[in-house]
């Protein structure tokens, strides 16, 4: 055993003891204790096992650059995989396993992979596994390589997040004393200032620390900073990680204080962006380094200070700079035996099985149970770098320091090399100065403490050596991007925050380049990860894309209906507890023999007005639309200028300066929007007025043989006799204004009766009470889609495609006869668009009773060489027919009636006729003109 | 998420806001005959420059159509410009 | 074909009372409400002397213009208009007093429930008040209190901001 609990230091809370289990094995912790602290606390040191070889590991780090120990965690009805145990708060209750060994990472069955370990360097899943097929290989690999385990039972446990806007002129991120003191000094300034840490205590490696601070106990140095920032205003948030940089001064924060809580994602602008986010150890390279007891000198000191966790009872430094001038003494004080080793005399290499036992250095070894190491300190620099910070490498310290950056970042404290108490406050002081680094700060012990002797593990998770860098550089792998990709390094849960520099250091010296050459991999966020039940806030289930919803929704559920999503809008499908298809039939028929009462509120309903409206309307309608007269409605097409139809509808005039504006349910929005661009872009805004008035009106129809009789028999305060089809009126209904419309979708006599939102039950009740002696019944969007299909009527994305142009849908008229421009005029006149070989909307009918699959193919020539022509657009079984009807996109459809096609799906085919897109009503007498 | 700033609304995220175009194209008057090349090339052609670009944008939230400049690189804003005044005589 | 009438809970179109963590959310009615268009001057002299609120302007009273574009107001309070093109004075005028629903937001934690949705703050000016969340338009304004605020809703999507704001997280 190498880690124990010292019985009275750290800051966790030896009042509140935490119950966990740990592979079934009950344990306890401390209130403020982490995982890992947990863990080391209760004696245990193999932690983990690395990914390709199950190597035994041990904790290395202080929180988020922890290579070595995640668990998967049950708390609750909750489960959590891959947790990393540094930066995951004890909760009581939790069952905790390790992962990535089998049964634990103590006893691992596949620990023998390691002994393999000489078929296996970089590369060796690209060079194997290859023949007959890497697929069949695929499953195995995956299996023997995963990191944790999902719980079926616990996948769909609700997880509480919550996102924020906010703007904030200064964020300071990081809570140490760099970071304390630049919030200080910008609040002060009168900024507005908010400062964040991703722990759950400030003073970040100062936190529990017995030192001083100015000559001053270092915890009321905190203390004061804290109170001063609260004094004037300042927030201070914790457990907040500042995670990603993006345009426009964007900062991403997560905050979460432990598994359970809510957690929080705020998409931060800011003006000042301040870094204080300090440093962590670069990892000494030796032979066997990655021993359990090995682990990050600065991470052993916030385990002493944080959770009073001792490393081990003989414990060595080998630390190849000046930094940690206080450590042996810390740690003889904790109760430790201590051994300074002098990297000047000579590579280390580290000795035991399964956990460290002893270090040699030349004819010297020491018995050690643990050993902390730090071959130089490396600036957290990723916010630096998403930001646009430019990074420089510094030959004596052997590390990456910011240099050029834009204005509106800045980095203090040890993040900018500025090491020491005094040079770090200094620099976060004049903040706005951007003092430089002292160069004679921070001294490296020496250049080069390395034999290359043995195997050097730089990426500890991905199990990558100094070796398979060698091995890159020889296979000419020598770009940093592609020394990452085929050597894994970097690729693993810590994103490479220990191994990066090590690998640029080697690659360097493999390659004869100075390491400024070699280059960085870009920093991209998240820095640490993030879980995808963040981003989505309440935004889950019916809060994700809502659809909109009717005034008469309980008049419809009052009568059986059954409603489902048109366009965005939830809607009666059908009404009647019967099978659908029956409810459908009935509704047609219904529909062509007695009335049936439709809702069609959802329809667009966009006014134009104004001085220029008539010219503006018939410049953005393929119609001719100009010669329109007061209470006259014309269906009409809107084209793209690519001569596409894009909406189909109705225009109404109401008089010479007021139009009504009818387009489909589905993107009156879109409508709107084209219309407004046109009118602020190519004519003049100030004699065009458009008001999207959708909401305002709730409209029902009424429609069949016995519409006109009904109607006359209800009072609209307006005289409805010698309203014919393709007219519109404005009456008076209960008091209320009402507009009625001769528009049919049906073939049969229709009226579309428009009334303001509020009155849309009494409208309803109205018409279901007077329609009694005429029997009216409710139809739904079902049995409307069938009666348009019978009459040939089309639905704009479902009879057309991106290339279909109005002459193609048999309205030719206008293109021949409209004088003055509209959009796509000109493209309507295109080789292209004359064309003689262009898919025409036709009719296609089978025997049987069997519908055609939409979306069928109509092909021609052999069957092994078969081609298309067109599809099937809209396929329905029509019960006025007692057969089914279908509506296509064939090439020269036109010239095709009544000749037979071949129609292909998945496989099969049938014998069909194409014929008029017309299967009801040819004459057209159904409208009682 | 980027924010733009409408010259009527201030800035506002850039999901408020609708790409229209290229700026610098203008219709040609098709009551005139116009050749396919002109035709295709008002539909078709576009800079797509690296760099400083300008552009036709609409801030949906006021349904304002303006000109922006931005630069497809670095994401700056460089300039925008309202097509109307604030007021008129 | 399925029948998802189950998947969505009844929608009533009117709306208690609800009590949240340091807000209120309510339905109120106002008077009427017409969409005004036309060229600023004309608009101001036709309707008589009232403010007209961009943001972060508190509105008082019953009568008032919300400034949505450069061209168009909202008009909200007890006087009516005549409908249509007004040659004379050169102005549009639709009546949208059944297009919107209007809720009151109100309370300290009020802003805070706004800044989920919308990029919003008190000390950001604008002239329009109307904020896009997703495809949809809301008008957001503050009335007679500091923190409390009206949102005008498009009737389609009342059900669906209601449940966003009423939904725990």
């Amino acid at each position: 055993m190498t880690s124990f609990r010292h019985t009275s230091w750290g800051q966790v809370d030896r009042q509140k003891s935490i119950p966990f289990t740990y592979h079934g094995k009950a344990m306890s912790g401390y209130a403020g204790d982490t995982v890992a602290s947990a863990l080391m606390a209760n004696g245990e040191t193999i932690v983990g096992r690395s990914f390709k070889y199950h190597r035994p590991r041990g904790f290395w780090g202080a929180s988020w650059e922890e290579p070595n120990g995640f668990f998967d965690i049950q708390v609750g009805q909750q489960h959590f995989t891959n947790c990393q145990g540094t930066s995951t708060q004890l909760l009581a209750g939790m069952s905790i396993q390790s992962i990535n060994g089998f049964p634990s990472a103590r006893y691992d069955i596949k620990g023998g992979l390691d002994l393999l370990q000489r078929f296996m360097p970089a590369g060796f899943y690209y060079k194997t596994f290859m023949a007959p097929d890497w697929h069949l290989f695929e499953p195995s690999i995956r299996h023997m390589a995963g990191m944790g385990r999902l719980n079926g039972e616990n996948l769909h446990a609700d997880s509480l997040s919550q996102k924020q806007f906010r703007n904030v002129q200064t964020l300071v991120v990081g809570a140490g004393i760099a970071g304390l003191e630049a919030a200080y000094q910008a609040a002060k300034a009168g900024q507005r200032v908010l400062l964040v840490d991703d722990k759950a205590n400030p003073g970040g490696s100062y936190y529990g620390g017995q030192g001083l601070i100015e000559e001053q106990a270092s915890a009321d140095w905190i203390a004061q900073r804290l109170a001063a920032l609260q004094a004037m205003g300042a927030e201070v948030m914790l457990s907040t990680t500042a995670f990603g940089i993006y345009d426009h001064q964007l900062v991403a924060l997560a905050q979460q204080d432990n598994l359970t809580s809510t957690s929080k994602l705020i998409k931060l602008r800011v003006e000042h962006l301040i870094i204080a986010t300090g440093c962590i150890d670069r990892p000494l390279l030796f032979a066997n380094n990655d021993l359990p007891g090995i682990c990050s000198a600065h991470a052993a000191r916030t385990w002493l200070q944080s959770y009073g966790i001792v490393a081990g009872q003989r414990i060595g430094l080998a630390i190849n700079h000046r930094g940690y001038a206080e450590l042996s003494k810390q740690f003889t004080a904790a109760g430790a035996e201590v051994v300074d080793i002098n990297l000047n005399n000579g590579p280390i290499s580290a000795h035991g099985w399964r956990q460290l036992k002893s270090v040699k250095q030349g004819r010297q070894q020491h018995q050690l149970d643990s050993l902390l190491t730090s071959a130089s300190l490396t600036p957290v620099l990723s916010l630096w770098s998403q930001a646009g910070g430019q990074l420089k490498w510094h030959a004596q310290w052997q590390t990456m320091l910011p240099a050029d950056g834009p204005a509106w970042c800045h980095v203090v404290g040890s993040a900018a090399g500025h090491f020491g108490d005094a040079e770090c406050l200094h620099s976060s002081r004049h903040y706005a100065q951007r003092i430089p680094h002292k160069d004679t700060a921070f001294v490296i012990v020496n250049q080069q403490p390395n034999d290359n002797q043995g195997r050097q593990w730089v990426d500890f998770q991905n199990d990558v050596t100094s070796k398979d860098i060698a091995l890159a550089a020889r296979e000419n792998y020598t770009s940093v991007e592609h020394l990452k990709r085929y050597t894994t390094l970097g690729m693993a849960i810590d994103q490479g925050k220990s191994s990066n520099i090590n690998a640029l250091m080697l690659m360097a010296e493999c390659t004869n380049k100075p390491v400024a050459a070699v280059g960085t991999t870009k920093f991209r966020p998240p820095f640490t990860p993030q879980p995808l039940s963040m981003y989505r806030g309440k935004s889950s289930g019916k809060l994700l894309n809502p659809p909109k919803r009717l005034p008469l929704e309980q008049e419809h559920r009052h009568m059986q209906a059954a409603l489902k999503e048109y366009g965005g809008w939830l809607r009666p499908a059908w009404y009647g507890t019967q099978a659908w298809d029956q409810a459908v039939n009935q509704e047609v028929l219904h529909a062509r023999t007695k009335v049936a009462l439709l809702d069609a509120t959802p329809l667009g309903k966009i006014e134009v007005m104004g001085p220029d409206a008539k010219a503006f309307l018939n410049f953005v309608y393929y119609n001719n639309m100009a010669s329109l007269t007061a209470g006259q409605i014309r269906y009409g097409f809107m084209l793209t200028e690519k001569g596409v139809v894009f909406d189909d509808g109705v225009l109404t005039c109401i008089n010479n300066h007021h139009y009504l504006v009818s387009c489909s349910s589905s993107h009156a929005d879109g409508v709107e929007g084209w219309l407004e661009a046109w009118r602020q872009d190519g004519h003049n805004p100030e004699r065009i007025f458009i008001h999207n008035t959708t909401a305002q009106w709730a409209t029902l129809t009424i429609t069949g043989p016995a519409a006109k009789s009904l109607m006359q028999s209800m009072d609209w305060g307006v005289d409805l006799d010698n309203l014919a089809h393709m007219q519109f009126t404005q009456g008076s209904f209960k008091q209320h204004p009402v507009r009625i419309a001769r528009v049919s979708f049906t073939g049969h006599t229709s009226y579309e009766i428009s009334v303001p939102s509020s009155q849309a039950k009494s409208l309803w009740h109205t018409l279901l009470e007077q329609g009694k002696p005429f029997d009216i019944a409710p139809i739904g969007l079902e049995a409307l889609s069938v009666l348009r299909a019978e009459k040939g009527f089309i639905i704009i994305g479902k009879d057309t495609d991106g290339e279909t142009m109005p002459q193609d849908l048999g309205f030719a008229g206008p293109l021949r006869n409209k004088t003055q421009a509209y959009i796509g005029d000109r493209s309507l006149r295109l080789e292209k668009a004359q064309g003689t070989n262009r898919q025409q909307l036709v009719g296609i009918t089978v025997n049987g009773q069997q519908p055609l699959a939409t979306g069928a193919h109509i092909v021609t020539g052999e069957l092994e060489n078969k081609q298309s022509i067109g599809y099937v657009t809209s396929s329905y079984f029509s019960p006025t027919l007692n057969a089914p009807i279908a509506l296509a996109l064939v090439k020269n459809g036109h010239q095709r009636m009544n000749q037979k096609v071949t129609v292909f799906n998945q496989g099969s085919q049938l014998i069909a006729t194409v014929t008029q897109p017309t299967f009801v009503d040819l004459e057209g007498n159904f409208i009682d003109a | 998420m980027q924010q733009f700033p409408c010259p009527y609304c201030g800035l506002r995220n850039e999901t408020e806001f609708h790409f229209a175009a290229e700026s610098g194209k203008t219709r040609p008057d098709t009551n005139t005959p116009i050749d396919d090349k002109h035709w295709s090339d008002y539909l078709y052609q576009n800079y797509n420059p690296k760099g400083t670009s300008k552009e036709v944008w609409m801030h949906l939230a006021c349904r304002e159509v303006f000109l922006m400049t931005r630069d497809t690189v670095n994401m700056d804003v460089l300039e925008v410009q309202a097509l109307r005044g604030e007021h008129h005589d | 074909m399925r029948n998802d009438s189950p998947r969505w809970h009844t929608y009533e179109s009117s709306w208690p009372t609800y009590n949240g963590d340091g807000f209120s959310l309510s339905e109120i009615h106002l008077g009427k409400q017409y969409i005004v268009s036309g060229l600023q001057k004309n608009m101001s002299s036709y309707m008589g002397d009232l403010p007209t609120i961009s943001w972060p302007d508190i509105a008082m009273g019953s009568n008032y213009l919300l400034n949505l574009r450069r061209d168009r107001v909202l008009f909200v309070g007890e006087k009516s208009f005549p409908e249509g093109w007004q040659h004379d004075h050169h102005i549009a005028i639709s009546d949208v007093s059944d297009a919107y629903h209007v809720f009151k937001l109100a309370g300290d934690a009020a802003l805070q429930q706004l800044k989920q949705l919308i990029n919003l703050d008190i000390d950001q000016a604008s002239a329009s008040l109307v904020r896009m969340v997703g495809q949809h338009e809301l008008i957001i304004y503050r009335h007679q209190e500091e923190d409390t605020f009206l949102i005008h809703v498009l009737r389609p999507q009342a059900e669906a901001l209601w449940q966003y704001l009423t939904t725990k997280s």
